[in-house]
């Protein structure tokens, strides 16, 4: 599984980095998230996908592959 | 052209005004019933505004500001008070917004953790023992309050001042009596000479590495220093931003943890759970409800708006969609995907969520750890305030007392 945060839709809600820490970096100027890596480790793929569904922008991208 | 009365559908029209203190015992059955018979509906007091309350109508009005300006999200606000960042659209948001967000970054907030539980722990100090406290006056608004004074760097004994003055500007109810009015004008006053008084020590005496301090030396898109006026309205909206909302969130996370005594002991029993626990607080305890003025015309539930109309965003109601949430009335520290906007969405999305999260976190470990049996007092009543940011005036709680 594949992952990446749209930085144009990323508002800095953390959502994401409470779900999944090991998945998401969080930028110190705003908040915003970006993916630790573009291919998901199989033992974080669930709690990426729980990060994915809490984020209220909808900003991440998860893409099966 | 602003909708007119008289051209707003009778079925849009309800009885149920956000201002209005009477509804706040009832304010979640009223709003369910808002969203499943009129999800667009319409209020004619205070010269009348709309209000949605499905998550998706909510959702999309609090994010797009192409066809909703933030230029009004508090009603009561004269057009004169406009406060950046949050009564601006984009570019002047941004532009302001980026001045400020470094201040409420996630590892500053880590470095204040320390200093929030310490204060925690003096404050539960004072009344463990006593098996009782008046959890707002004791607990619920110092902690917030201090906590900005510092991350302000205002002194600390301005804590009084701020109290009174925020209870003015905030606290709005249904009466509002010629008196109320004339008082927050006063009000307004002292605030404004208050910062300017601030100011001028801070420019005879600058170097601080605090908030204020770094405002001072900022650049508006780069290129200018921010006017006394923009520093004194940012200031008045930083002070407003951040006490009554996460006071009410906690106030009625104390509530709701004592009526639902199974799911507090999941927390005891597992403090890792806490964090989980602090969104589904902020999901059922929300009391913002961010208004917007529409600027071009929409559909919104098969009704036409019309630039000038003025939108308040249910964020309550919207948290309570059972289109996405399972079970909306009931509390589940456990919850998993919870999208809720406590914290607004878009670019408004609130500057303080990560302060407002790490408050509540300690503020709960240290409650449950101290005084983890705590109840709402029956032989006292809590006391709420409604308007635009709902939250509690009075809370008593009982717990048995530290030995």
């Amino acid at each position: 599984m594949r992952v990446r945060v749209d930085p144009e839709i990323c508002q800095g809600h953390t959502a994401c980095a409470l779900n999944a820490p090991d998945a998401f970096e969080l930028n110190d100027a705003n908040g915003h998230s970006k993916a630790r890596f573009s291919e998901v480790p199989k033992d974080l793929e669930q709690a990426v996908r729980d990060a994915a569904a809490t984020c209220p922008e909808r900003a991440i991208i998860l893409s099966d592959d | 052209m602003p909708t007119l009365l008289e051209d707003v559908p009778k079925h849009l029209i309800v009885d149920f005004d956000i201002f209005d203190d009477s509804i706040v015992e009832t304010v979640h059955e009223r709003q369910d019933e808002l969203r499943k018979n009129t999800p667009l509906a319409y209020c004619p007091e205070r010269g009348g505004y709309w209000m949605v309350s499905t998550y998706d109508d909510v959702y999309e009005v609090i994010r797009n500001d192409d066809i909703f300006s933030a230029a009004e999200t508090a009603l009561m606000v004269d057009g004169t008070l406009r406060l950046p960042p949050v009564h601006f659209d984009a570019p002047e948001h941004g532009h302001y917004r980026t001045l400020i967000n470094p201040f409420f970054s996630p590892s500053r907030i880590m470095a204040v953790q320390e200093a929030i539980r310490a204060k925690s722990a003096e404050l539960v100090d004072k009344f463990a023992s006593r098996g009782s406290c008046e959890f707002i006056s004791e607990f619920a608004h110092p902690l917030p309050t201090i906590t900005f004074l510092s991350l302000m760097g205002w002194p600390l004994e301005d804590l009084p001042k701020l109290t009174a003055w925020t209870e003015s500007l905030i606290v709005g109810t249904s009466r509002e009596t010629e008196e109320l009015m004339a008082n927050r004008v006063v009000t307004q006053k002292q605030v404004r000479v208050y910062f300017e008084k601030m100011l001028e020590e801070r420019r005879a005496n600058p170097g601080a590495d605090d908030v204020t301090g770094e405002l001072l030396r900022a650049k508006y898109a780069g290129e200018r220093p921010l006017t006394d006026d923009e520093l004194k309205r940012m200031f008045s909206l930083l002070m407003v931003a951040g006490l009554h909302t996460v006071r009410g969130i906690m106030a009625y996370g104390m509530i709701y943890l004592s009526q639902n005594p199974e799911e507090r002991q999941k927390l005891i029993d597992d403090p890792s759970l806490i964090p989980t626990a602090v969104e589904e607080l902020l999901r059922m305890g929300v009391g913002s409800s961010p208004a917007r003025l529409v600027t071009k015309p929409v559909k919104i539930q098969g009704f036409e708006l019309q630039p000038g109309d003025k939108v308040v965003t249910l964020i309550s109601a919207a948290n309570r969609d059972p289109a996405v949430f399972g079970d909306p009335n009931t509390l589940e520290v456990e919850r998993k995907h919870n999208r809720h906007l406590s914290f607004a969405a878009g670019r408004h999305r609130c500057l303080g969520s990560n302060l407002a999260r790490i408050e509540l976190k300690i503020a709960l470990e240290e409650l449950l750890r101290r005084i983890p049996d705590f109840h709402v007092d029956p032989d006292k009543p809590a006391r709420f305030h409604h308007s635009q940011v709902r939250g509690v005036l009075e809370l008593h709680l009982k717990f048995t007392p530290e030995p």
